[in-house]
């Protein structure tokens, strides 16, 4: 086995050329018209738009900063820039069923139209009625209508008072009625004067009352049937007059609109609602003894009398071009859905059809939506509604309570209206699972996911496209130009962003926040262009601003309240590598892991699982790790030996198995009692076989022992094993490249677990000769040398138990 | 043309009996009560012949509304009256105090003619509804105590007709009479308080006189500043007159009590015709 060299420093890092890019700065870049590494995503969104079915809305999937709202947009500002204008929607009044609005749809900008002349019509009634019902000829045909019947009922009476005076009678009037009184020479006879009349007189004068009596009652009854007929006389002639001053003035707007069928039917029956209504027109607009501020309070309250005659434009394309994009950023399901508003009035919430307002979808309908998932889902009942629109395709304004049949007050049923739109929603990966795996309308409503990625490959032609990337971001922020040395180091920092010499990072609002921070640093020293400086300092600085509790970690090992050995060798004990992730910012630290043996019966003691700090993941690399010494070294008789490992001075819990590999070095060591050098340290996971695997954020790890290292001073003996999987993950900060160069640090890329021991142990590992042993002087020569002696102790022990055991038994059987 | 052209009026008598011309005649006495500052005392009169009546063992009364027949009773027939008086005067208290008028009520007992004729010699305008709450028995459409008043009460008459109010603009009748400049200043008076402008009806059949009388008019109109406009009528009948209030849509008509003007038939008969109220003013004014 040829023994294991350092990395040289070109492995470390890939550095982007500037000389590459082809530009001295951005300010000669033509801006890029497309979206940067997301080929997969964009098909998706292209596909979804143009596809008409039902159900095929569209899920963006993808961490925030992909560019999934700037492409979904910009794709469907394109797509309906090609279609037509959407229709208007309108709510009139409902003369048969007030509760239940009417729904108008019409051409595009027909709407406002329509409201316009409607307001029209009513402001040239009420001056049209109020001639025609002050005219001269209403007046006097109602007069005569109503001299008639007044003549008809005196007739009646001034019959009934002849015919009472021929019977010696007078007809009185009594505050509640009338009274025949028999009269002498014109003056009612006095009660004296009636008792002196003979009795035969009497009972005739009775007799003749009671007769006037009846007659009077029959007239009386006659009375309220007169009655009705004048008001319906009164009534029909309102009607006639009203009649002629409303028809010519509705026909000329039915004439405008002849080829609006719902228009027309409205219009007819708006005629007939006012000729029934005329009187509504008459009245002042500020009726005597109202303040003006109140009347005009008043008629804008629901319930105004001339209200009904209103239009709702609801939806008004008056000034589109195209079909319509909305972006609703807060979609609670009234935003979505449209509500249906209420007035306070003397302590009554009033409605009528003139308060429903439209909701996203209805802006929308015809075109487009999108939508932030997660608001969507955080909004009560929004994600029912916005489905329940979808799969009924129809728009049905409710109020949220009412939806839930919790509300049952007579409120509007405004009629439904017919929807037709593509949603889009913007949401992570997470969401998309979740409601992919839980609900079961999402697949079938959402048939279009278009999954966004952040990071894209990196060859010199994606380097030159990121560049450009970069200059239109410049561009479109009105930031100073970049240098081009500046745009590589830009390009660098993105694939250290995703950990990947070989990738670069496609979030691109971290991208932005670096180039304006580094636009600020070059605002602060003058500098005309953003030079590679400003980039680092950007990039120094962001460290800095998070870096808080790294430097805390590290001040705690520098001054040994954390135990990290940087120099000599131990048995059993060895430096591991881990990584704390704060979100934005992530660094790695050393942990000391330590290993002991004893006899046993071949269990190795995980203590950060038997305390429960250990994670699933962590488990099974130890799990595996001790499979690996089961298959390596207990072949022909079992393990007897028991060890224990633990993360020395780690207080919180521990998950990944990128440990696993230093874990199995210190058992190693344990067992043989060889000394690991602690200048060294190691990540990386172990298989069965002893391979080394890959493992995650080897930059930072290396970088957080590089850092220890570097405070206690470079020795040159210091230096990181790492999985040979791992280089080309390596994007290691410059200091680190410049000791490596220096041949003060070195990192190890290692691909089995022999090649480890040899570094650590400074003594070969070993592989079996053809009698089947290790050759002496190896490392798997000493690790079988006191396996076999704690095997023999082992056996020992047993069966000095068994034969106490078998004493015990004799005794009980003597 | 006389010294002192205005007619004081301090107090408006108004006969109510609950009718809704008596109504209308109420709000036209408050509305004329409140621009010349007078005071208003309404009347209530309990008939004597429906308290007589009730004492004949004959008389039954037919409800109005329930239509059947109920033997009468003098308290029966006594409590009806108080109960209509108590009407009667919350509907004065109600309409004066709306307008800050000060106001009395008085309820006496006897025939309406009678007791209207009584209190007018305390009272400078006497105010009537077009016809009493025997309206519906009359076949003619003056009542008998606004005929009884034009005869023999010799004092001013407000005389309104159910639902018409007393309003703008005001019109003024003018002929050949000493009397002519008192209306005309009653009517500038009041003209004030509705607002419009004053439209002066000058009548004479001759045409030399009529331009005689429009110079004394507008020479009257100047001195005052009282803007108006004034038309000339030829003839000096109802149905002419009735006509030229309508076609001004005169609010209210002051006629002055000279009968050399207008003949109390003609003034009738204006009564019967004209909707607008009527002050009338007397023909001792």
């Amino acid at each position: 086995m040829t023994p294991v060299t350092p990395l040289s420093p070109a492995d470390l890092y890939r550095a982007c050329d500037p000389a590459h890019l082809g530009f001295e700065t951005t300010s000669e870049v033509a801006p890029l018209d497309e979206i940067v590494g997301q080929p997969r995503a964009v098909e998706a969104v292209r596909f979804g738009v143009r596809i008409p079915q039902d159900g095929f809305n569209i899920y963006a999937l993808g961490p925030t900063g992909t560019g999934k709202f700037t492409l979904v947009r910009r794709s469907l500002e394109e797509q309906a820039a090609q279609k037509p204008s959407p229709p208007d929607w309108c709510y009139v009044y409902n003369f048969e069923s007030p509760y239940r609005p009417k729904v108008l749809r019409l051409p595009p900008g027909t709407g406002a139209q329509l409201r316009q002349d409607m307001q029209q019509l009513i402001a040239d009634l009420r001056s049209a009625l109020s001639a025609a019902f002050e005219s001269d000829e209403y007046q006097t045909r109602r007069e005569v209508i109503q001299q008639e019947f007044m003549e008809r009922q005196q007739k009646a009476f001034t019959e009934l008072q002849e015919k009472a005076q021929q019977r010696g009678l007078t007809l009185l009037r009594t505050p509640a009625g009338f009274v025949f009184a028999p009269v002498r020479l014109g003056q009612v006879l006095s009660p004296e004067e009636f008792q002196r009349l003979p009795p035969e007189e009497r009972e005739r004068i009775t007799a003749n009352i009671q007769a006037m009596q009846e007659e009077l009652q029959r007239v009386l009854h006659q009375m309220p049937r007169w009655q009705r007929e004048l008001r319906q006389k009164l009534m029909e002639l309102d009607r006639e007059v009203a009649g002629y001053t409303v028809r010519p003035l509705v026909e000329e707007l039915r004439q405008k609109y002849s080829h609006l069928e719902e228009v027309v039917a409205y219009l007819n029956a708006v005629e007939a609602d006012i000729v029934a209504n005329a009187m509504l027109f008459l009245q002042p607009e500020v009726p005597p003894g109202v303040p003006p501020a109140v009347a005009a309070l008043q008629q804008q309250m629901p319930g105004a009398p001339l209200r009904r005659y209103e239009v709702n434009v609801l939806v008004d394309h008056s000034k589109a071009t195209g079909a319509p994009v909305v972006y609703e950023d807060n979609p609670t399901y009234q935003n979505l859905i449209g509500r249906i508003e209420h007035m306070a009035h003397m302590g009554m919430l009033l409605t009528d059809f003139t308060l429903i307002k439209p909701g996203a979808l209805h802006r929308a309908n015809g075109g487009y939506l999108i939508l932030d998932a997660h608001r969507v889902l955080q909004h009560p009942l929004a994600w029912e509604g916005l489905k329940r629109a979808l799969q009924s395709r129809q728009l049905r304004i409710e109020a949220p309570l009412q939806t839930l049949g919790l509300f049952s007050t007579v409120s509007l049923e405004p009629e439904p209206i017919p929807l037709d739109v593509k949603v889009v929603l913007l949401g992570n990966r997470l969401l998309y699972y979740l409601l992919s795996a839980l609900d079961p309308d999402f697949d079938e409503l959402f048939k279009v996911a278009a999954d966004f990625d952040d990071q894209m490959s990196r060859t010199l032609e994606d380097e030159r496209l990121y560049a450009r990337l970069v200059a239109t971001l410049v561009q479109k922020e009105s930031l100073r130009p970049f240098t081009s040395r500046a745009v590589a180091r830009v390009i660098e920092h993105s694939a250290r962003l995703v950990g990947d010499a070989e990738r670069l990072s496609v979030r691109m609002n971290r991208i932005v926040d670096l180039l304006r921070e580094a636009d600020f640093w070059a605002n602060v020293e003058g500098a005309e262009v953003v030079e590679a400086a400003h980039v680092q300092q950007a990039i120094d600085a962001q460290t800095f601003r998070s870096d808080r509790l790294r430097q805390r970690v590290q001040e705690e090992i520098l001054r040994e309240t954390i135990r990290i050995e940087t120099s000599g060798a131990r048995v059993g004990q060895i430096n591991g590598l881990s990584v704390i992730d704060l979100g934005n910012f992530a660094f790695g630290r050393p942990n000391r892991i330590t290993a002991r043996v004893w006899a046993g019966k071949g269990q190795v003691v995980d203590i950060e699982r038997e305390v429960k700090l250990a994670g699933p993941i962590y488990s099974k690399g130890v799990l595996i790790l001790s499979s690996f010494l089961e298959g390596r070294y207990a072949t022909e008789r079992p393990l007897s030996l028991s060890a224990s490992l633990v993360f020395e001075q780690s207080y919180g819990e521990i998950e990944g198995d990128s440990a696993s590999a230093a874990e199995l070095f210190a058992l190693l060591s344990a067992i043989a009692e060889v000394p690991i050098k602690q200048s060294l340290a190691v990540t990386g996971s172990v298989d069965q076989h002893g391979n080394i695997q890959a493992i995650g954020g080897v930059n930072e790890k290396i970088e957080g022992f590089f850092d220890i290292c570097k405070a206690r001073g470079l020795t040159g003996e210091q230096g990181v094993i790492v999985p040979r999987a791992n280089v080309k993950h390596l994007m290691l900060r410059a200091d680190v490249v410049e000791a490596v160069a220096n041949g003060q640090f070195a990192i190890y890329a290692i691909e089995t677990v022999d090649e480890g021991i040899e570094l650590l142990m400074g003594i070969p590992a070993g592989e079996r000769d053809e009698s089947g042993a290790y050759p002496e002087g190896t490392l798997n020569f000493l690790v079988e040398q006191r396996l076999a002696k704690l095997a023999e102790h082992e056996k020992g022990k047993k069966d000095e138990e068994e034969n106490s055991n078998g004493e015990g038994e004799q005794d009980n059987e003597a | 043309m006389n010294d002192n052209p205005f007619p004081v009026i301090r107090r408006i008598l108004v006969a109510l009996d609950a009718s809704s011309h008596s109504r209308a005649a109420l709000r036209a006495a408050v509305e004329l009560a409140a621009a010349l500052d007078a005071e208003l005392v309404g009347l209530f009169v309990e008939e004597i012949e429906l308290v007589h009546l009730c004492e004949l063992p004959v008389t039954y009364e037919v409800g109005l509304y329930t239509h059947r027949p109920r033997p009468l009773s003098r308290e029966y027939m006594e409590r009806q009256l108080r109960a209509l008086a108590r009407q009667a005067e919350a509907m004065l208290a109600e309409v004066a105090e709306r307008q800050g008028v000060r106001w009395s009520f008085r309820t006496v007992r006897g025939t309406v003619s009678a007791e209207v004729l009584n209190m007018s010699a305390e009272s400078d305008v006497i105010s009537l509804g077009v016809v009493g709450h025997h309206a519906l028995m009359r076949a003619h459409r003056l009542g008998s105590t606004v005929q009884v008043a034009i005869r023999r009460a010799s004092r001013p008459l407000l005389i309104a007709r159910q639902g018409v109010r007393i309003g703008s603009p005001v019109l003024v009748l003018s002929c050949d009479s000493p009397y002519a400049e008192r209306a005309l200043a009653l009517a500038a008076r009041f003209r004030e308080r509705v607002g419009g402008p004053l439209v002066v009806l000058v009548l004479a059949p001759d045409a030399r006189k009529r331009a005689n009388l429009r110079a004394r008019a507008e020479r009257w109109l100047a001195d005052h500043g009282v803007p108006a406009h004034i038309r000339e009528l030829a003839r000096g009948d109802a149905e002419t007159i009735a006509r030229a209030v309508e076609a001004e849509r005169g609010g209210l008509l002051v006629v002055p009590g000279d009968t050399n003007c207008l003949p109390q038939e003609t003034l009738e008969a204006l009564l019967q015709r004209l909707k607008c109220p009527v002050l009338w003013l007397g023909t001792t004014t």
